[in-house]
């Protein structure tokens, strides 16, 4: 197990390169001049000529590509931001937490709804009930999520007062967001958990339950579920990144302070640095919480474990055959 | 004899669908006494499966119905009971094997555990007193009861039958079902696993129908014999009945398609022709078309079962007006 986490660390190296790499060719082939932008209107030429000398900007893409890597590697240094002058990593981590949190709260709101709603239309299939639930769905889906967001807004903040409008200095700004992201992932499991539970409800070891006497209330809760629950907690994984994505924009709409908001801003100020920065420590958060989360699937489907410590075995297995 | 335990009359399970339906199970009648091993035999879509599943109550819900019939257990119509008795019956008075052990375990939920379920549905007892008992199947089976924690997965075929079998057998059941309790198996674990069902049958006197199409287990486990096909009972008796004196042309065909130790044959016999389509069965004897000793009446009407001497019973128009 140790040396599949750290097989799965390793890989972290060429996935930070593939993504720092694709943001500096993006940036070196982006119009604008950061210079310009920083050094003012009113500056003359040599003047904005001394501030790309500042930055770095003057030398050739693979020289600041390089140096960027190196002062990462080193120091843990992801560049300084144009604007605030202050280290990237200082700025975004602080609206990681507040990311972190919504994005958390999304998947959970958003998976523990369509979870259930998958399970609903899976017992009652071909029903009125499976109808509705889908077409609920497909509506959250097929909105964008900003309008929904939008919506959101004229509902619980202008209309009822109930919600915060924008910000998140209380919990209760906390509830939109997470609640809007969370709404348009819900399809997505509620179509996962309904084939997958339909199909396990058709599996051997369901008629093998029922043969024994059990009720069908605890075939679905102790048998049917937890063997359904496996795509759907794979497909968790992959949502995540579809949740930090949607609320890159969703964090500009509710006016929260986290690391979408804060790169959205970069990429108006020609902030390439934080721009960079940003994106590469969400990658780095994508990737550990795939581990935590195809860590996690040991825990529901024990034939993983054997494969995962199997595969580290094999050599010595073969020895002792 | 001793007492009747299932009685099952006439009957008759269609599947059907929007497009279709499936004559699968036409007209089936038999009955089992305590203790006794009865094999169910005949080909794949003979009805085999259905007619066990029919017991169980187990027929998939919407799409299989029970046209007619009636299936009595010790007196009483099962077809009748409501959901909440039928489920009071399985697992503790009716159990079955399925044919796949590969597939018939949950595969998330430790071994011993799914014994220990069981138990605790059908025994008022705690759960240390359910797990001390799956301990004692699994023993029983000849698995060490320190696999209980351990998951399907890490056993073989042969273990997972014999994990099947002791869920089936763990409240001591008066009927075992074993549907091709052995067809997934190799011949080595077959025999294994027919042995251990006989020795629990000696044991704890259940009574078993066996599910096959292999003729050598039915002789060497069973003492009646039924032989299906396409939904009906062509032919009944004990197994003495059936392989020193077999009268349905099937059954004899059947006998004929055996391979021999001592003969040498270029070609065995091959049944001619296909098993009807139960989705559109002839009106009259099924196996008319494929009959080597087919008649005009054959073709006229349906043959009626004819009781031969003792309990062999034949349904075949070359014995009608012979009782």
């Amino acid at each position: 197990m140790a040396k599949y986490i750290l097989r799965r660390l390793v890989l972290l190296i060429p996935i930070l390169l593939g993504v720092s790499a694709i943001l500096f060719t993006l940036k070196t082939l982006t119009p604008g001049d950061p210079a310009r932008l920083l050094a003012g209107n009113n500056a003359t030429e040599e003047q904005v000529n001394a501030k790309r000398e500042e930055l770095g900007l003057n030398d050739p893409v693979l020289v600041q590509y390089g140096r960027y890597i190196f002062n990462f590697v080193t120091k843990g240094d992801l560049g300084t931001s144009y604007r605030s002058g202050k280290p990237i990593v200082q700025e975004v981590l602080p609206r990681l937490s507040t990311s972190i949190k919504i994005t958390f709260g999304a998947v959970i709101f958003g998976a523990c709804i369509g979870v259930l709603l998958g399970i609903i239309s899976a017992l009652k299939k071909y029903t009125w009930a499976d109808s509705l639930v889908l077409v609920l769905s497909m509506v959250f889906q097929s909105v964008p999520e900003f309008v929904i967001g939008l919506l959101l807004i004229l509902l619980f903040a202008v209309s009822w007062h109930i919600l915060p409008a924008n910000g998140i200095e209380t919990w209760k700004g906390y509830i939109m967001p997470m609640m809007c992201i969370g709404l348009s992932s819900i399809a997505n499991y509620t179509r996962i958990t309904r084939s997958s539970m339909l199909e396990v409800l058709s599996e051997d070891y369901i008629r093998t339950a029922r043969a024994k006497g059990q009720t069908e209330r605890n075939i679905t809760k102790k048998h049917a579920l937890r063997n359904a629950i496996i795509p759907v907690a794979q497909s968790i994984g992959n949502q995540i990144g579809t949740a930090i994505g949607g609320g890159m924009v969703l964090e500009t709409v509710f006016g929260v302070p986290g690391v979408g908001k804060y790169i959205v801003d970069a990429i108006s100020n020609r902030n390439y640095p934080a721009v960079i920065g940003g994106a590469l420590i969400i990658a780095i958060m994508l990737t550990l919480i795939n581990l935590l989360v195809d860590i996690s699937f040991v825990l529901i489907d024990p034939r993983l474990k054997t494969t995962i410590i199997s595969s580290n075995k094999s050599a010595p297995k073969k020895k002792a055959a | 004899m001793s007492e009747k335990l299932l009685d099952v009359k006439n009957l008759v399970v269609h599947y059907e669908t929007d497009e279709e339906v499936v004559e699968a199970v036409n007209g089936v009648s038999f009955s089992l006494n305590k203790g006794e091993i009865m094999g169910l035999v005949g080909e794949t879509g003979a009805g085999k499966t259905t007619t066990a599943l029919a017991i169980m109550g187990l027929l998939p819900d919407r799409v299989a119905n029970v046209i007619e019939g009636s299936i009595e257990w010790e007196g009483e119509d099962m077809l009748k009971m409501s959901k909440a008795q039928m489920r009071q019956v399985r697992g503790k008075k009716i159990s079955m094997i399925f044919q796949d052990p590969m597939t018939a375990l949950n595969p998330t939920i430790p071994v011993g555990e799914q014994i220990a379920e069981v138990v605790m549905l059908h025994e008022k007892c705690s759960r240390v007193e359910a797990m001390k008992r799956a301990q004692d199947m699994l023993a029983m089976v000849g698995i060490v009861p320190e696999r209980y924690k351990e998951y399907p997965h890490q056993f073989s075929g042969g273990m997972k039958q014999r994990i099947v079998i002791a869920i089936a057998l763990a409240c001591e059941p008066d009927l075992l079902i074993a549907d091709e309790p052995t067809t997934a198996l190799d011949v080595t674990i077959q025999a294994q696993i027919l042995d251990m069902m006989r020795n629990l049958q000696k044991q704890q006197g259940t009574s078993i129908i066996l599910i096959t199409h292999d003729l050598g287990v039915v002789a060497e486990m069973c003492d009646h014999c039924a032989v299906m096909y396409a939904g009906e009972i062509v032919e009944h008796g004990t197994v003495e009945d059936i392989f020193d004196n077999p009268k349905h042309p099937y059954t004899k065909a059947l006998y004929e398609s055996i391979p021999s130790l001592d003969k040498k044959v270029d070609r065995l016999h091959v049944i001619q022709g296909m098993v009807s389509d139960p989705t559109c069965l002839p009106t009259y004897c099924s196996f008319a078309d494929r009959c080597e000793e087919c008649t005009e009446a054959c073709k006229q009407g349906d043959p009626t079962t004819v009781h031969l001497e003792g309990e062999h019973t034949v349904k075949c128009f070359k014995y009608c007006g012979k009782e």
